[in-house]
Order: structure tokens, then C-alpha cells, then sequence
């Protein structure tokens, strides 16, 4: 029976990122985050207090729920998760150029086009495997230290959550493509999160932004209806980079 | 098998061509030797043919497949080793040859049994299991070679494939090259001589992006056939002097100051010698050595290339 390329590249990505560690880190980085966004919920309260003990100050802090641990999962991956995603992602294709095994591949029967779409695929399965490790280890802690919680309510949190990464992740990989080395590749993604986000103040504009999506997030915790834009201008920010960045490439000369 | 014309390419921002027209015909089932001095283009030669770069004007057709950018029909048929092999150091060897049948389109069984098949070609069945990243200079190549014929291809490109190895590696692989010439055209670049005295059947030779001139090996040798002397003087001044002697005679001859060698070429080799003969006894010049010898392919390069 004849193997089928696509699957055999996404095969490939999935064996590198498991050998080269990147895989263990991403895990380990969802991980972590999904045990100690609970826990710094949880007793957050008691750390300020005890901080405060003895200075004759009274602080009043709210009981800690599990919407507090949620939020902070969100709050936790959508800053420092950023940015360790696109130092996972921005030698995606980059490093490939760099090492000379692009070339070593493409002068084999394989179309361009399928190269790329299997490195955007495979790194959004894993990053998709990441997320679901993280949500369970949340869903196992918050259930530990607050009893009940909603459980769709997270799911729905996570998903935003992931498509906020995925877009992260698709720009990251578009300079991958782009730059001849992963640093600027990593650079220019970083900056291009940093103008999403200023981008997202403006008025009309402003509200496509992916940006807003962490807001979106936060939004639905208290049960308020969702804004479609940023889901709009997310999808379209995903589509242009596989679709610009699978162009580019084609004219690409090792 | 190989067949390019008017092969030109600019690259970006440099206002000289790397390729300035360039014709070559490659026979099948031979190994064809592509000379030239360094930036002769001979890279861009085989980064074009083999589909990695777009020619800037011009046209080639390799195995009956036209020369395009994005060909995956093209690459079904050919084969590659770049000057330094660049593959995936975390795979292992036989991992490595496995998941390039694969990319094939060989099943999981075809392909191992062909990777297995082509690492005893390599002599590295031994290493099957070892990581890539933890092979010598040599063994790469062979890998490199090994990989390059996992798909079965009628054409190898091979761009300096032994310039990075040392005497023991380089017999290895030469003769490895050999073993393939009865199934696959062989087309490789080198700017090493010997071998291509070695192994080659015709020869090529590029000089600024253009075709000097392309021959069978024995015909090239024909062509070009000059005998050449060598006199080696005892000591520096008689070489000096012999020198200061010759240089009004407007003769074609190679200097080498630190041996106190030169080198003349001629077609009217006899009467050369006589004269030299002639201005040696003459003025008593003492010598270590005096050869008349065939003009190798290194003199013919070297004299096309000059």
C-alpha cells in the first residue's frame, strides 16, 4: 500500500518535535500553567493577608472561585504562553532554510505547498494536544481546590484561548517563512502580537483585532454575549499567512 | 538524458551573470564530470537542473521532464547530493533512507527493504542505527549518495561530492559512484581532477557561466593532447637563469619557483626538447630531472581555463 505524503511529513514534524524537546516544553509549559493557575487562585487571599499581617492594614479580598482560576489561566497563557509559543514556532521553517534540510526535502517529489501546510498543521495539532493537557490539568485542580464548576463554560474559554495561540502560531510561522534565520522570524512575530494589540484600541478597526479575543475570553466568564469580530478577524489573519506564506514560498530558492 | 540550452541565470542585486548561456547534452548511463574553477557556476548549474532555482532565461530538459521550479515530476526521476550532505541529524540512517521511500511513495515494507538494500550498497549497515548526527565526514556521503538513490532515479546529481573527504573517503565514494553507472546517468560537479580522470566518461568544463568545452574524456584528450617537459634544476640560480633564457623565446611554460620546476607545453614537443637540451649543456646548468610527459587533464583545464 503506498503511503500518503501528507501524512508522512506531518509524521516527521510530529518525530522532530518529540526528540528536539520542543514537544516536552510546550507540555510542561501548559502543564505547569494548568496547576498553578488554580493554586495561585486559590490561595492568592491567604498569601496577601499573611503579607499584610501585623501592619494594621485590612485588606477586604473577595473569596476566591473558580472563575478566579480560570481567569487566571487565561492570564498566564495569553502573556508568557505567547511568547514561549512563538520561540517554539519561529524556526518552523526558518531553521529548515537554515540547516540546508529544506532543500534536502524539496528536491525530493514533494510540492512546496504540501511542506508548508503540513508545518502550519502539525504545529497547530500540537499546540492543540498542549491546550487540551492544559484545560484537563485545570479542569483536575479547579475541581480539587473549588468543588463544582462549569466545565462547558471552560471549554469554551479554552477554545477561544486556542484560537488566540493558533493566530499567534500562524504569524510566527508566516516570518518563519518569510526570514532566511528564526530570530528575526521571532522578532518580527513578536512585534506583529505588539501591533495586533495597538491595532485593537482603534474604533472600527480595532474591534477585528485578535487581540480581543483574551477579552472575549473573560467576557463569556460572566455569562455576557460574544463579540464575532475578533473570531472574524482572527480566521482572516490565519488564512492570510497560510495563503500568503504558501505563495511566498513557491519562490523560494534554496 | 540531460539536456540544457542558453541555461542563463542573474542573481538578485548582482549585475553579472552566474550563468551566461550555457549549453550541455549528458548521454545516459554515464558519469559526466562538470569542471570549472570556483564561481564558475557550476552550483547554479545543478540547483537549476535539479529544480531548487529558476533559470533567469534559457531552457533544459532533464530524464524528459522539462527543468521547472516547482516540478515534483522532475524529482521523481532525479537525485541530489549537495557539496556539504545537510539531513536530518535526529534521524538515524536507516530511519532517514526509510522516510525518503516513503516520500516516494514506496510502501513502509518497500522502503525499508530498499533503505536496507541501499545502506549495504553504502557499506553502512553497520550504522543503520546510528544517529546521523554522529557520522563521520565519509559516512555522510555515502549516506548522502544512499539517500540520493532511494527513489530509483535515472539522473544523480552529485555537486562535489568528495571534496570534504579525506584520500580514504574519496576512493570509498568514487567507487561507489561506479558501481552506479550501469542503471543511472551520473552528472557531477567537482573541481578535483583526478577524480574525474578517474571515473568519468565525458567532461564539461564552465569558466564564468559559460561552456568552454564539453568532450568525451579520450577525445578531450586528443584534442588537447600536448606532451609536456619537466626540468627540475639543482640549484636556484641555474633555474634563474634558464629562465632569464627562455623568457625571450615566447614559449607556453609553468613556473614553479619553490621546487625550481618548469613546465613546458608543446605540440612540436621534439624540437623543444633539443633546444632546451641544447641551452642545458650549453651554459652547464646543473638539473635534477628532465621528463617528457602526457599533458593530463589538470593541464588541459588549466590551459582552456587560462
Amino acid at each position: 500500500m503506498k503511503t500518503n505524503l501528507f501524512l508522512v511529513l506531518i509524521n516527521k514534524e510530529f518525530t522532530e518535535q518529540w526528540r528536539s524537546s520542543r514537544l516536552i516544553i510546550l507540555l510542561a509549559v501548559f502543564l505547569f500553567f494548568g496547576i498553578v493557575s488554580p493554586l495561585t487562585a486559590k490561595f492568592m487571599p491567604d498569601i496577601i493577608s499573611s503579607m499584610v499581617k501585623g501592619q494594621n492594614i485590612t485588606i477586604q479580598i473577595p473569596e476566591a472561585t473558580w472563575k478566579d482560576a480560570i481567569g487566571q489561566f487565561v492570564k498566564n497563557i495569553s502573556q508568557m504562553g505567547v511568547f514561549i509559543i512563538i520561540l517554539l514556532s519561529m524556526g518552523t521553517v526558518a531553521r529548515e532554510k537554515e540547516n540546508g534540510t529544506a532543500s534536502f526535502l524539496l528536491v525530493k517529489p514533494v510540492s512546496r505547498n504540501l511542506f508548508i501546510l503540513s508545518k502550519f498543521l502539525s504545529q497547530f495539532i500540537l499546540l492543540f494536544v498542549s491546550m487540551a493537557v492544559g484545560f484537563l490539568t485545570v479542569v483536575l485542580y479547579t475541581k480539587i481546590f473549588f468543588g463544582t464548576f462549569s466545565m462547558i463554560l471552560f471549554a469554551k474559554i479554552s477554545l477561544i484561548l486556542f484560537i488566540y495561540l493558533v493566530v499567534v502560531q500562524s504569524i510566527t510561522i508566516f516570518f518563519s517563512i518569510l526570514m532566511k534565520t528564526q530570530i528575526p522570524a521571532g522578532i518580527l512575530a513578536f512585534m506583529t502580537m505588539l501591533l495586533l494589540g495597538l491595532v485593537s484600541i482603534l474604533g472600527k478597526t480595532g474591534v477585528y483585532s485578535p487581540s480581543h479575543l483574551i477579552e472575549e475570553s473573560q467576557i463569556i466568564i460572566n455569562d455576557a454575549a460574544i463579540n464575532w469580530q475578533p473570531f472574524a478577524g482572527s480566521l482572516i489573519v490565519i488564512i492570510c499567512c497560510i495563503s500568503f506564506g504558501i505563495r511566498f514560498f513557491r519562490n523560494w530558492e534554496s | 538524458m540531460i539536456k540544457c540550452s542558453g541555461l542563463k541565470k542573474q542573481y538578485k542585486g548582482d549585475s553579472i551573470y552566474a550563468l551566461s548561456g550555457l549549453d550541455l547534452s549528458v548521454e545516459k548511463n554515464t558519469v559526466f564530470g562538470f569542471l570549472g574553477p570556483n564561481g564558475a557556476g557550476k552550483t547554479s548549474t545543478i540547483k537549476i537542473l535539479t529544480g531548487m532555482m529558476k533559470p533567469s532565461g534559457g531552457e533544459a530538459m532533464v530524464a524528459g521532464e522539462e527543468v521547472k521550479l516547482n516540478s515534483v515530476s522532475l524529482r521523481k526521476k532525479i537525485g541530489y547530493l549537495g557539496q556539504e550532505p545537510k539531513m536530518y541529524g535526529w534521524m538515524k540512517g536507516l530511519e532517514l533512507l526509510v522516510f525518503v521511500g516513503k516520500v516516494f511513495g514506496f510502501s513502509n515494507s518497500e522502503s525499508k527493504k530498499r533503505a536496507n538494500e541501499m545502506l549495504n550498497l553504502a557499506g553502512l549497515s553497520e550504522s543503520a542505527n546510528k544517529k546521523i548526527s554522529a557520522y563521520s565526514g565519509g559516512m555522510l556521503q555515502r549516506l548522502g549518495i544512499a539517500q540520493a538513490l532511494m527513489g530509483k532515479p535515472e539522473v544523480l546529481f552529485l555537486d562535489e561530492p568528495t571534496s570534504a573527504l579525506d584520500p580514504i573517503g574519496r576512493k570509498e565514494v568514487l567507487e561507489f559512484i561506479l558501481e552506479l553507472k550501469q542503471n543511472t546517468t551520473i552528472f557531477m560537479s567537482t573541481h578535483i581532477l583526478s577524480d574525474v580522470e578517474r571515473i568519468c566518461d565525458s567532461v564539461a568544463i564552465i569558466d564564468k557561466g559559460q561552456l568552454v568545452v564539453q568532450d568525451k574524456m579520450q577525445n578531450l584528450r586528443k584534442r588537447f593532447a600536448s606532451k609536456q617537459i619537466e626540468i627540475v634544476f639543482e640549484s636556484i640560480d641555474s633555474f634563474l637563469s634558464f629562465i632569464d633564457i627562455v623568457k625571450g623565446m615566447k614559449w607556453d611554460f609553468i613556473l614553479n619557483e619553490e621546487y625550481r620546476k618548469i613546465t613546458i607545453n608543446s605540440v612540436d614537443i621534439d624540437r623543444f626538447k633539443h633546444e632546451c637540451l641544447n641551452i642545458i649543456s650549453a651554459n652547464i646548468f646543473s638539473i635534477d630531472k628532465f621528463e617528457m610527459k602526457d599533458a593530463g587533464l589538470e593541464d588541459v583545464f588549466v590551459k582552456l581555463i587560462r
